[in-house]
């Protein structure tokens, strides 16, 4: 659910110009491109950034939502709440899965994740203080990830493709559950819209900066575009993100917290859109080189899950060695 | 178990053998990794009439455990009749080299397709 | 001859087994040993509280006095709750956290086979539902006590003191006190004390085949029944019903 426009990415490839150029053939046709097939190392290995860092994002993903499932307010929010962080796990799951068949194992990916070497979706580390924040995540942050999302589902890589189409059709309820949410919120007490608010204050401009810095300071987007790895700028994103958004935060009742928000007639080619303040991008970095409120207890979480659970990883390799060492008749 | 140093021919000519050198080099490198859990692809079947599907991977010690963890992983919501799981590194599979010589030599027999024979319209049951 | 109130206590007693039982699992989420076990955690978890809510929904339509779900759930105070202590036991670590399921799973697999003939229609269709869920943890669990006990040396070291830490909770699984008495005699719950053999062979087989002793069934620490809880069950209540107590009376 989180991919973010790739951070950093190194699209050079030393092939030769022929290789290259059918290579390019196949993508401008349409072609899907699939494990074993030539293909650039370039190609290769940001595709490896690229799907390692969205897997990561929907691991890390689970820790913000994962501080509220033991005090949800209810039975019926619990069990959604348990689902949908359970969804991420699972689409992390598919995503290092699809990164695993370009050759780099998902304990690699892991490590990289620990070392700090790969990053993860920025607005991960922001603190989740109220209930109204996992309104706030589902209806936000799953709906600017879904923006993001969508045109994932036809990269030209097969089996990141096939698994963006499996994570697009489970997470439909995700952007839903969490405005559903919103709603109770903003039709509740002056305590319980305050709290609404508050969450939208605090997740806005993150979930703006969910989309990758701005175009002008994007390296190597042109090339991800051209492979059809990524298919809209982070711009083009970010003004669908703006333009769907504000009219559902009007419908709650809450005021999005950008005093130079304004409709544009002219904006989209004529259809309109809106115009929105400056975001900031020295926040964005900052958070980006591990200095946001909660970079480091994220990876800590990481980190001490997978210490803790390395004697259970070891006892059942060491419990299946032992079984395959027996002679068939046994069991 | 973790893979061995020297590959099979048929862990060669698996379309993960790129993930099985790389597991192996990684491996080798001796580094602070505890051991890998092994990958098996997961096939689904749908209720209904439907052949088992590819759907992804998980990792797992054993085949009862991969097993389990397919049907936790990949049957949260479908309506699923049956799940296979096969160690990635059993999967042989052609080499995409070869697709030419293997596959294009079927496209033009058209004979093969029921529109290749004209029967007059009034012919019913056909 | 069991009362109204008699069957409300008594699905309130397995209710409340499912819920703490499954807040305990669900606070795996995000910090599993792998990301399979994480899923699979989760949807224990989710079984359980789905379970939990049938329950709780049937319990208060026993009531009669209008309350819900989320009311029996939420806003009863620590000595109300009538859960097994060992459902509260604290997950401790993977090797507590799976014998305990394995415990549960085992137990509640033998309950709900027999409640299926449970005078009490709507219970014995929540125990047809349930039955096929418990299935699979008790299958899930038990393989991971064999891979566990059988490994290698330090996690055959950890399901030796999950096994001491749990076992002394094992027992009152079991009891019948006057209640559980009279909703058995009246065959709408089914009696635990005839439970025990089956779930002791049970036991005996799978810690046999993970390599560990099996010791007798003790009944040292109970109390859950009549709502005397642990230490645990008063920071399990605080996050449970951390909501309710900042915010009395809301929708949410």
């Amino acid at each position: 659910m989180y991919a973010q426009g790739l951070i950093g990415a190194d699209t050079a490839s030393g092939e030769t110009a022929e290789f290259l150029a059918a290579f390019q053939a196949r993508i401008d046709a349409n072609e899907k491109i699939e494990p074993r097939e030539a293909m650039p190392e370039g190609y290769r290995r940001t595709l490896i950034r690229q799907i390692g860092q969205h897997a990561h994002s929907e691991i890390v993903g689970m820790l913000p939502e994962g501080n509220w499932i033991t005090r949800a307010p209810s039975l019926r929010r619990k069990a959604a709440l348990l689902a949908k962080v359970q969804d991420e796990g699972g689409h992390g799951l598919y995503l290092y899965a699809a990164a695993e068949t370009l050759g780099i194992s998902r304990e690699q990916m892991t490590q990289d994740l620990l070392s700090g070497k790969a990053k993860y979706s920025s607005i991960f580390n922001y603190p989740t203080l109220s209930w109204a924040d996992i309104g706030a995540i589902g209806w936000l942050v799953d709906g600017a990830a879904i923006m993001n999302q969508i045109p994932l589902c036809r990269c030209s890589y097969g089996p990141y493709a096939r698994a963006m189409i499996r994570i697009c059709k489970e997470e439909s309820f995700h952007q839903r559950q969490g405005y559903e949410i919103m709603l109770t919120l903003a039709a509740g007490s002056a305590e319980q819209k305050d709290m609404a608010q508050d969450a939208l204050n605090r997740w806005w401009w993150p979930s703006l900066m969910m989309f990758g810095p701005p175009d002008s300071d994007s390296q190597n987007s042109d090339q991800s575009m051209a492979w059809k790895i990524k298919r809209f700028s982070n711009d083009e994103l970010r003004q669908k993100f703006v333009d769907a958004t504000v009219p559902q935060a009007d419908r709650l009742g809450l005021s999005v917290p950008d005093d130079q928000l304004v409709w544009n007639e002219a904006k989209n080619g004529g259809a309109g859109g809106y115009d929105f303040g400056p975001i900031d991008w020295s926040e964005f970095w900052s958070v980006v080189k591990g200095d946001g409120p909660m970079n480091r207890q994220r990876i800590a979480a990481r980190q001490k899950a997978w210490d803790d659970g390395a004697w259970v990883r070891e006892a059942a390799l060491a419990h299946a060695a032992k079984k395959a060492a027996q002679p068939q008749a046994a069991e | 178990m973790p893979p061995k140093k020297q590959l099979s021919r048929r862990q060669l000519n698996s379309p993960f053998a790129n993930l099985i050198e790389a597991m192996v080099e990684a491996k080798s490198k001796e580094d602070e990794m505890t051991g890998f859990t092994p990958l098996w692809e997961v096939f689904v079947q749908p209720k209904g009439a439907l052949a088992h599907k590819h759907c992804g991977s998980v990792h797992a010690a054993d085949a009862e455990q991969a097993l389990q963890a397919a049907r936790d992983v990949y049957a949260r919501r479908e309506e699923v009749r049956s799940i296979w799981v096969v160690p990635s590194a059993q999967i042989i599979a052609s080499e995409p080299e070869a697709a030419g010589m293997l596959f294009d030599p079927a496209s033009d027999k058209i004979y093969r397709h029921p529109s290749f024979y004209d029967i007059p319209d009034d012919i019913e049951n056909m | 001859m069991a009362s109204a109130e008699d069957i409300f206590c008594g699905l309130l007693r397995l209710a409340d087994d499912h819920l703490i039982l499954g807040q305990r699992v669900s606070e795996w989420s995000g910090h599993a040993p792998q990301l399979e076990e994480d899923l699979a955690l989760s949807n224990i978890a989710l079984d359980l509280i789905g379970s939990a809510r049938a329950l709780y929904q049937l319990a208060g339509e026993t009531e009669g006095k209008g309350r819900d779900e989320d009311q029996l759930a939420f806003l009863r105070d620590e000595r109300a709750y009538h859960n097994l202590l060992l459902a509260e036991y604290p997950n401790t670590d993977f090797a507590h956290t799976i014998l305990r399921q394995f415990y549960f799973s085992s137990f509640q697999q033998l309950y709900w086979q027999a409640a299926l003939e449970s005078t009490l229609p709507e219970l014995a269709a929540i125990a047809a539902k349930s039955l096929k869920e418990v299935a699979y943890h008790h299958r899930h669990a038990a393989d991971w006590v064999i891979r566990l006990g059988d490994g290698t040396e330090l996690s055959h070291q950890r399901m030796l003191a999950a096994e001491a830490n749990l076992a002394p909770y094992l027992g009152e699984m079991f009891e019948k006190d006057a209640l559980a008495g009279r909703l058995a005699d009246a065959a709408i719950l089914p009696d635990p004390a005839e439970l025990q053999a089956a779930f002791a062979a049970d036991r005996a087989n799978i810690l046999t085949r993970a390599s560990l002793p099996v010791a007798d069934i003790e009944s040292r620490l109970s109390g859950g029944r009549s709502g005397r809880h642990t230490e645990a069950m008063g920071h399990l209540l605080a996050e449970l019903q951390y909501m309710q107590h900042r915010f009395p009376g809301q929708q949410w």
